[in-house]
């Protein structure tokens, strides 16, 4: 009760000087008021252009393309709402989206996999007291560096179907093969191919993260563990793992929504085919919106893309909280 | 694993166990073998760009493969330098990744400080969208942005390129930056500011030369993912003055004016400036990607 009437007293006083309020606090001890408070200017300027960024050019146009989704966008101009007749047509045919689909779920997991046993088969090699650490890990780094596009025309090339190609001409050297095989021509070879564009690309980015968690864990557990008569596996499964786990689940993640998403490495390699066998959830969206025209489709497809990224990150996040609390 | 026990016997030499020393040689052979069998996957692609983009027209593409050309040559570049728009497109892509980098690190410079220095409770949201902006699907931000640039007349231009790639690499730099400015001590901008500068002066004069390492890493790493861009690009420019590299590269893969010399050449042209980059600002841009997961 008389904390009420104590709060009703000085209330006149605040509008006028609302910052001053938290540096009464402490008056005469340190003479930094200005640290201690926020004013809105300071946050406008501060917080203000990544909320542009945020509100204006993500989470704007993200409502835009969910609203369109359930929109009639034949035009591309009335947006007039039509319910869920878009998600309605991309469902006549579920056959038609089943392919994409599984094909997506085989590049995504497969790509991450692999990326993620190379990745941290290369960081566990990395964290050693190795000569030439930092110029193998430097070099191993280059396929990251350079863009997706210039990744896919290059293992293209590798794998050209004449015996002129890196491969083919390799194999044929060595005795394996005597004609040439097409491997981006042959729905069997196709999706492999550019599987491994993708993990030659994918990598490195998991080593470095991997490489980073490995370097984290304190050497002392180690030693400790040493004294106490673990052999090498029983650390690298008491010790190394639990400490790298919560960053392999993200890195895995991250890797997930990439490869989930990825659109140049499979338009540059195979442009989905041949015969539809390498199109994926993010190519078919591209196809139906700007190759067929069948905006209503496009737009439903993407939002479902939307939310499947949406579950499997939490799910996957969750795992790796989990992990955390072990 | 053996080699990490290395690493922590040998800070103790006193308690080195028998059996070290020897598994300790057998295992780094091993771990050699491993890694360059590692390397030869990243790097022979690569080795083969390079011979491909040297060879004679008339070794290009032949059977029996020719592994080496016996006549190194540098027409295919030449001929990439004179027949393709190449610095045209390269002058466009650097505006476009230039402009963009600019622009999502002056954004994420101010939100990193704001985030490390001044955030209340909202901080956290402000995190966890950082990380929610990493799982939305390009094609499903590729449609609304064709849409409302449509709209206001924005398709194909390099403004278009340049407003969407800031949407998406603003709140990865914020991210990366974050460990950088978090880990200049507070008092640095609190004596700046006793000394008469404003917040921002302070951010300015003291904080952003003490975060310079950073900054240039967040800055290439935005710069690269522009570059990288392709999807935008292939959607939502057509003219060839407006063409970005990726575009440009994606374009003649499979035209018969252009042979797979000359286009391993251009591959050349376009890998070897990013990867001189790379190595220059390798050391802080790793350091900030760890941090920025483990933060």
């Amino acid at each position: 009760m008389s904390g009420t009437r104590r709060m009703e007293r000085p209330a006149p006083e605040r509008p006028a000087t609302p910052t001053a309020a938290g540096a009464t606090g402490a008056p005469g001890s340190r003479p930094r008021p200005r640290r201690r408070t926020v004013s809105a200017g300071d946050r406008a300027i501060f917080f203000g252009p990544l909320m542009v960024v945020l509100v204006g050019m993500l989470a704007f146009p993200i409502g835009f393309a969910l609203y369109a989704s359930f929109a009639d966008v034949d035009n591309l101009f009335s947006l007039e709402f039509a319910g869920a007749a878009n998600y309605q047509e991309l469902f006549e045919r579920p056959a038609d989206l089943v392919t994409p689909f599984l094909n997506t779920l085989r590049f995504v997991g497969v790509s991450v996999a692999a990326a993620l046993v190379l990745g941290f088969g290369g960081a566990l090699l990395l964290n050693t007291t190795l000569r030439g650490r930092r110029w193998f890990r430097s070099a191993l780094l280059f396929p990251w560096v350079i863009p997706t596009v210039l990744v896919a025309l290059l293992w293209r090339w590798i794998m050209d179907s004449n015996l002129g190609g890196a491969f083919n001409g390799l194999l044929a050297e060595v005795g394996i093969i005597d004609d040439p095989v097409s491997w981006l021509g042959s729905p069997d070879w196709a999706p492999w191919v550019i599987i491994l564009a993708q993990v030659w690309h994918g990598f490195p980015f998991v080593m470095i993260m991997l490489l980073a968690a490995l370097q984290a864990i304190p050497d002392e557990l180690y030693e400790a563990a040493a004294v106490d008569g673990a052999g090498p596996v029983r650390q690298l499964t008491a010790i190394t793992w639990p400490g790298v786990r919560p960053i392999f689940v993200l890195v895995g993640t991250l890797e997930g929504l990439y490869a989930f998403r990825e659109f140049a490495t499979i338009d540059v390699l195979t442009k989905g085919g041949p015969a539809g066998s390498t199109e994926v959830l993010a190519t078919q969206v591209y196809r139906l919106f700007f190759e067929y025209h069948q905006f209503g489709k496009a737009v439903a497809l993407a939002a479902l893309m939307f939310l499947l990224a949406l579950l499997a990150t939490t799910f996957f996040l969750r795992l790796s909280i989990r992990g955390d609390e072990d | 694993m053996a080699t990490i026990t290395d690493t922590a016997v040998r800070q103790r030499p006193g308690r080195r166990p028998n059996r070290r020393p020897r598994s300790r040689s057998v295992g780094a052979t091993g771990r050699y073998v491993l890694l360059a069998l590692m390397l030869l996957f990243a790097l022979l692609p690569f080795a083969w760009m390079l011979i491909t983009a040297i060879k004679p027209a008339a070794e290009a593409y032949t059977t029996p493969i020719i592994w080496w050309p016996s006549t190194p040559t540098v027409e295919n570049f030449v001929a990439v330098l004179t027949k393709t728009d190449f610095p045209r497109v390269v002058l466009n892509t650097v505006i476009v990744a230039v402009s963009a980098a600019l622009i999502s690190t002056t954004v994420a410079v101010l939100a990193a400080y704001g985030l490390s220095r001044l955030a209340g409770k909202r901080a956290q949201v402000l995190m966890i969208s950082l990380l929610f902006a990493q799982m939305i699907p390009t094609v499903l931000l590729v449609i609304p942005y064709f849409l409302i640039f449509r709209r206001l007349g924005l398709v194909d231009t390099l403004l278009a390129l340049v407003i969407t790639n800031v949407s998406f690499t603003a709140p990865i730099a914020t991210w990366l930056l974050l460990r950088f400015i978090g880990k200049v001590p507070k008092e640095l901008d609190a004596a700046a500011m006793i000394d008469g500068c404003t917040r921002l002066g302070a951010l300015r004069r003291v904080v952003l030369p003490a975060a310079r390492s950073g900054v240039a890493a967040v800055f290439f790493y935005t710069f690269l993912v522009a570059w990288h861009e392709y999807l935008f690009a292939l959607s939502l420019t057509s003219s060839p003055q407006n063409q970005v590299a990726t575009l440009s590269i994606a374009s003649l893969v499979g035209q018969y004016s252009v042979s797979w010399g000359q286009l391993m050449a251009l591959g050349i042209l376009v890998a070897l400036p990013l990867i001189v980059l790379f190595l220059m600002v390798e050391r802080s841009l790793i350091e900030g990607l760890a941090g920025g997961v483990k933060g």
